[in-house]
């Protein structure tokens, strides 16, 4: 009986945990999307939009996070220095990527769906967007460490982290930590 | 206690053995399966290299017992500071591939050893299932493709019945999140890519028929207010409905089938032939996933064959292409190309369609590939992702 008692106790604290958690993660991502969403409605074009909000994203997106899973294992064999302009580079290459993807005057409609917690400090919001007359399933991937911040997003089944993963696989098999940098540079400064 | 004892050890070493037997491609013989009872350990007999029917009995491999009896028999003492542990694999290693070492495996909490530890019911399970399974195996061990350096904890297996199309990784017990955070996003299942330098020469013809064709023509299409474009497509996508419909029969999605029909219907008659998309406004039809014989084949347990780059249309892959044939027929579009009229006409009836989506498939082209290192890997990983996903479904 009061073992039963322990584990409908420790059952209740586990699950308000994970609501609590998951209420907060999905409280700071529906800010940060209202927030982006007015700043991209009120952008000339996608260029002028990555350079106003990129404070907005570097609060809410853990870039060190993404990058460190897009190169993967062989992160461990960065310098400090290197994993730190890297870092800066994969920013830059995100934000476009996702300032690319607005078209000022254009308000998405976005609908959350129930977030869920595959691990604990872990929670994935799916959501549907209706944007320019067609729908996309988006999930946003957020992990809890200063505050919550999200490490991936998946648009239509497709991860963004993961699709830089397999090129950086490539490059880093090729010459290393300097390849890849070298990669990205190279991304950085082709024109837009 | 020695009882206690024997049922832990029974425990782990036999899916030890299993481990090592699998990984070394070996095979086991019917006369190493033994039974123990409170008579002691007995030879099981196979009845045509199975074990009995109906057998409620739990079996294990007869060396591996033999070790037991001998480590019980001499209780291990505790090893000294001097002692090398020998390392062992223990269940836990099985989601890394990196061996656990013994003392590691006594220093975690005896809870979690027990939880990690199959119980001897499991292990009747899995040596049921695996012993006919290695004997009816070739010799030789099956033809893995060799990891990547630097995927070091995700081994790639083949799909099942010798149809290693998709490269597929392990999964960890642990939500999918392997032990090694770093390497989460090895998992991504990617379409083996045999025929690379063929499919990067279509990349590359695609990718200037993109740039100077299709670019240049979408922008003057552009031209036309955006309610005709959508007018266009709509009813493109309304036409198209017997390629959604038969496919989702086809996957015993009758719930979609009930609903593409329902779609098709509302669209022609309130829509007027479809120019009109009156089903947004019904939000049951609103998001009808769509069906692909793709898809279809996919469900059937068809793998993806290779990767190829198709001249014009772009990424696919052996099975998405023969889908692609598939749907091709079941267009009305076709039906009525082939009907007889002239070639003239039959383009007239179809351009339409290719330049209206144009504009959408280069937005995700570009989306794809402008900030991308190597555009061509970044399309084959997103292609290998979206298909996973619309199989999944």
């Amino acid at each position: 009986m009061r073992s039963l008692f322990l584990f409908l106790a420790s059952l209740a604290i586990t699950q308000s945990y994970l609501s609590a958690s998951t209420i907060e993660a999905e409280k700071c991502l529906k800010k940060a999307v209202s927030e982006v969403a007015q700043i991209a409605d009120h952008a000339a074009n996608s260029g002028e939009l990555a350079l106003s909000v990129r404070p907005v994203l570097v609060n809410i997106i853990s870039f060190e996070i993404m990058t460190r899973r897009a190169v993967g294992p062989g992160w461990r064999e960065f310098t400090g220095a290197q994993q730190k302009e890297a870092t800066d580079l994969f920013t830059t290459l995100i934000i476009r990527t996702y300032a690319s993807k607005f078209t000022p005057g254009e308000f998405p409609e976005i609908t959350y769906k129930t977030p869920i917690s595959p691990l604990p400090g872990r929670v994935e919001i799916s959501t549907s967007i209706l944007y320019k007359g067609s729908y996309y399933e988006v999930i946003y991937r957020q992990e809890e460490s200063v505050a919550w911040r999200i490490t991936d997003v998946v648009i239509e089944g497709v991860s963004m982290i993961a699709t830089y993963r397999t090129q950086f696989d490539a490059q880093f098999k090729q010459g290393g930590a300097p390849a890849v940098i070298s990669a990205l540079k190279k991304s950085v400064a082709a024109p837009q | 206690m020695n009882k206690k004892l024997i049922t832990l050890l029974v425990g782990i070493l036999p899916l030890t053995a299993f481990h090592k037997a699998t990984a070394a491609g070996g095979s086991a013989s019917g006369s190493d399966i033994v039974v123990i009872t409170k008579e002691g350990v007995k030879s099981v007999s196979l009845e045509g290299g199975r074990l009995p029917k109906n057998s409620t009995e739990t079996y294990f491999l007869k060396s591996e017992v033999e070790i037991k009896g001998r480590s019980v028999a001499k209780p291990i003492p505790n090893p000294s500071p001097k002692t090398k542990p020998k390392p062992v694999s223990s269940p836990l290693a099985q989601t890394t591939s990196k061996p656990v070492k013994a003392d590691k495996v006594a220093a975690l909490p005896q809870k979690l050893q027990s939880a990690s530890a199959p119980s001897p019911r499991n292990v009747k399970a899995i040596v049921k299932k695996e012993v006919p399974k290695r004997q009816s195996a070739p010799p030789q061990a099956p033809s893995v493709a060799k990891a990547p350096q630097s995927k070091p904890s995700a081994p790639q297996v083949p799909s099942g019945n010798g149809t290693a199309n998709i490269t597929i990784t392990k999964k960890s017990p642990a939500g999918g999140v392997p032990k090694d955070v770093l390497d989460e996003y090895s998992q991504v299942a990617l379409i083996p890519d045999v025929i690379e330098p063929l499919n990067r020469g279509f990349f590359w013809i695609n990718h200037q028929l993109y740039t100077f064709v299709f670019r240049p023509v979408s922008k003057v299409y552009g031209v036309l207010p955006k309610p005709a474009r959508t007018a266009v497509f709509n009813v493109y996508d309304n036409v198209e409905f017997p390629v959604r419909f038969v496919n989702d029969l086809l996957q015993l999605k009758f719930k979609n089938a009930d609903l593409e029909l329902r779609k098709f219907l509302v669209n022609s008659v309130a829509g007027v032939g479809g120019i009109m998309r009156v089903s947004d406004r019904i939000p049951a039809l609103a998001k009808v996933p769509s069906a692909d014989m793709g898809q279809t084949l996919a469900k059937w347990g068809v793998g993806h064959g290779c990767y190829i780059v198709l001249p014009v249309l772009g990424p696919s892959s052996a099975r998405d292409t023969v889908g692609r044939a598939g749907d091709y027929a079941l267009n009305p579009l076709t039906w009525v190309s082939f009907g007889g009229i002239s070639a003239g006409a039959s383009i007239a009836m179809t351009a339409p369609n290719a330049i209206n989506t144009m504009d959408a498939r280069i937005d995700t082209y570009d989306t794809v590939t402008k900030n991308a290192i190597d555009p061509y890997q970044a399309v084959r990983s997103g292609y290998s992702q979206y298909r996973k996903k619309a199989a999944s479904e």
